[in-house]
């Protein structure tokens, strides 16, 4: 319960935009402190570099395990990029801004 | 101390070498090269598991699609599709297509552990098989983080006691695995190999190691049929057939009593000898004996059809067709190069499980001369015979000897049967005589070495040992006897003939003189008859010449003094 209220309250503190080009999926279990790490992380990330313009999704497969199935989830964290394009996915707790801006082709090569 | 607890995987052979199978609530590593079997082994641990040890298994892909895997596995007899929609087997396919994936920062395989613990709790999981779960090396840039997680996947399997097949390739021959998963599973290794000789594609399984446990430590053939895998114990590990006292009838009556009652029940008979020496004939009569006891006889034909053997039967007096039709008999008959060696050992033992004969024989064994070298072949054959032996069932087998690498292949196999019975043609008194050594017999009194034997409409029989001068004579005194007999024979004959020819030249020699003193007198006397005409002294000299004719012809005595005159 300690763990799902601090992730509520990690997820609910993420100034997402009502509407916006990147919509993002954060798949996490529980509220480690990787999981926390990698909100914080990623919300940094977006902040600097899209601008309003994206919604985050968290999603703790401690609750939710079948969507680990179906989603195909094998590392903790995945960021998956849902819109815009094709699929893309980095895994990690988003430590390394450099790369997830890469992965996510916010900034090209 | 007791042995490790033990999980039987139903596959055929596999927990014989085993001795009863994988260790319970732990993982194994099941490694080889790409083709080696290794998905399907672990399919059918957990299919068995499954439909026949009620144990409910989950197998996690990581390289194969779901729809690949539910086809291939019903190549070997076990529908996935049916099985899941019962909840006692679960697949799930992890994708780790590393194209799309970057990584940033530190992570862990939680998702995994999940998605297995989801499926697991979902049908009450047993078993487990991941294959090839070192594709996480491949796809994941950081080993220590792969590393560090198996560690923490198999402390998590053992945990739950699920009882794993863990896949992996094979880094060499025998050179352990590409990515060294054997690190994190101490417990029990098999490895499957798959390689190619003399054009046919031999598999064998090895336990590398077991922890804790005996085990069967040679390598072991295997074969992947629609019945999935079936691994060929060199021997059914223990020689510890039942030895039957009961005698079954040769079907020939004075071999029987030759062999002081027949066949024991259950042995291994051997029957060699050299084209056209009645080895099939031979076979058919203790066919026909088995038959007419009611008893199954299942009779694998390697050179002739089952009509042709019909037709061919019919002239030695033996009459099939009653029991083909009631299927008290079976005739199967089979190319040699149908299948592998191994093949050919695996459909006996599917015909024998099958069909379930007390009786059966193999003719002729020589057949898989063509099939693998000397020693293939031989440890096949050791199967064969131990695999009907250990079922107590009565086996006949011909061989063809020829060559001489034949007479290894009738010594080699000769040692593993109890009877061995040979036919030989041998020629004698100007024809050429069959005769039935008895060479060995194990456990029984047999008369002694060789029979003369006949084969006519009503089939074969033994003749009478051979009575001469000095007694009753059977074996190798027999022949020399016949032998001797001849020479003196011949002896006789010849002096005789020699006598007639120096008759013929001496009269021969005689009628020339006669001829010479003929001419001699006709050339006398045409001068004395011309002289006649010129004197009475002429006539006087023709008187005297035919005086001395009379006396030569007397002389003579040849019989034509009455033609002169």
């Amino acid at each position: 319960m300690v763990r799902s209220n601090a992730l509520a309250q990690a997820a609910g503190a993420l100034s997402n935009a009502s509407s916006g080009k990147w919509e993002l999926d954060l798949y996490v279990v529980g509220a480690t402190v990787m999981s926390l790490r990698a909100i914080a992380n990623l919300e940094h990330i977006c902040q600097q570099n899209l601008a309003g313009n994206y919604r985050i999704e968290v999603i703790d497969l401690d609750v939710h395990p079948e969507l680990a199935i179906e989603h195909n989830i094998t590392a903790i964290p995945t960021l998956v990029r849902r819109s815009p394009g094709p699929s893309r996915r980095i895994i990690g707790d988003l430590s390394d801004a450099a790369t997830v801006l890469l992965g996510l082709e916010i900034i090209a090569v | 101390m007791h042995g490790v607890e033990k999980t039987p995987t139903g596959i055929a052979g596999l927990d014989d070498i085993l001795e009863g199978g994988l260790p319970k609530g732990r993982p194994t590593l099941v490694y080889g090269g790409a083709g080696c079997g290794k998905t399907l082994l672990s399919m059918e641990f957990l299919c068995r598991g499954a439909t026949q040890f009620d144990e409910p298994g989950l197998f996690v892909s990581f390289e194969e699609r779901k729809d690949d895997l539910i086809a291939n596995v019903s190549s070997i007899g076990f529908d996935l599709t049916a099985l899941q929609s019962e909840g006692k087997f679960a697949i799930d396919c992890v994708r780790l297509d590393d194209a799309n994936t970057t990584e940033s920062g530190t992570f862990n395989l939680d998702g995994l552990f999940i998605r297995i613990a989801t499926l697991a709790d979902a049908i009450g999981a047993r078993r487990i098989a991941l294959d090839t779960l070192e594709v996480l090396f491949t796809s994941i840039q950081d080993p220590g983080i792969v590393r560090s997680e198996l560690r923490r996947l198999f402390e998590w399997l053992k945990d739950r006691g699920l009882t794993a097949i863990v896949t992996a390739e094979a880094a060499s021959r025998e050179g352990g695995t590409r990515y060294g998963i054997e690190e994190f599973v101490s417990d029990c290794v098999i490895f499957l190999d798959h390689r190619t000789s003399d054009e046919r594609a031999i598999r064998r399984l090895r336990v590398v190691k077991y922890r804790g446990s005996w085990h069967h430590a040679d390598e072991y053939p295997f074969v992947i049929s629609f019945k999935g895998l079936n691994i060929l114990p060199v021997f059914t590990m223990r020689l510890n057939h039942e030895a039957s006292d009961e005698r079954v009838s040769t079907g020939i009556d004075r071999l029987d009593h030759t062999l002081s009652g027949g066949f024991f029940r259950g042995s291994s008979i051997l029957i060699s000898g050299s084209a056209g020496t009645a080895k099939t004939t031979f076979a058919f009569h203790f066919v026909r004996a088995a038959c007419e006891r009611g008893e199954r006889t299942l009779y694998l034909s390697y050179e002739e059809s089952p009509s042709q053997l019909t037709r061919n039967l019919q002239s030695v007096g033996i009459d099939v067709r009653p029991w083909l039709k009631t299927g008290l008999l079976r005739i199967e008959s089979l190319r040699p190069t149908q299948y592998s060696l191994e093949g050919h050992l695996l459909r006996m033992q599917e015909l024998v499980d099958d069909y379930q004969p007390r009786n059966v024989v193999v003719d002729p064994v020589t057949s898989f001369l063509r099939m693998g070298s000397m020693a293939h072949t031989a440890s096949m054959l050791f199967r064969e015979v131990d695999l009907l032996k250990s079922r107590g069932i009565t086996s006949v087998f011909t061989a063809l000897s020829q060559s001489d690498e034949n007479e290894h292949s009738e010594v080699l196999i000769s040692s593993l049967v109890d009877t061995w019975l040979l036919t030989r043609l041998v020629e004698s008194n100007g024809e050429r005589n069959r005769v039935l050594f008895i060479i060995k017999s194990r456990g029984m009194a047999h008369s002694n070495q060789l029979a003369e034997f006949v084969i006519s409409g009503n089939g074969i029989d033994l003749l009478e040992p051979y009575i001469g001068p000095s007694g009753v004579l059977t074996g190798t005194a027999r022949i020399l006897q016949v032998e001797s007999e001849r020479a003196a024979a011949e002896m006789r004959v010849n002096r005789v003939e020699r006598a007639r020819e120096r008759m013929v030249r001496k009269q021969l020699d005689i009628e020339s003189q006669v001829n010479a003193l003929w001419r001699n007198f006709d050339e006398e006397r045409a001068i004395l008859e011309e002289s006649v005409l010129e004197g009475t002294d002429a006539l006087e000299e023709l008187l005297r010449l035919r005086e001395l004719m009379r006396t030569s012809r007397w002389s003579s005595n040849d019989g034509r003094t009455d033609t002169s005159g």
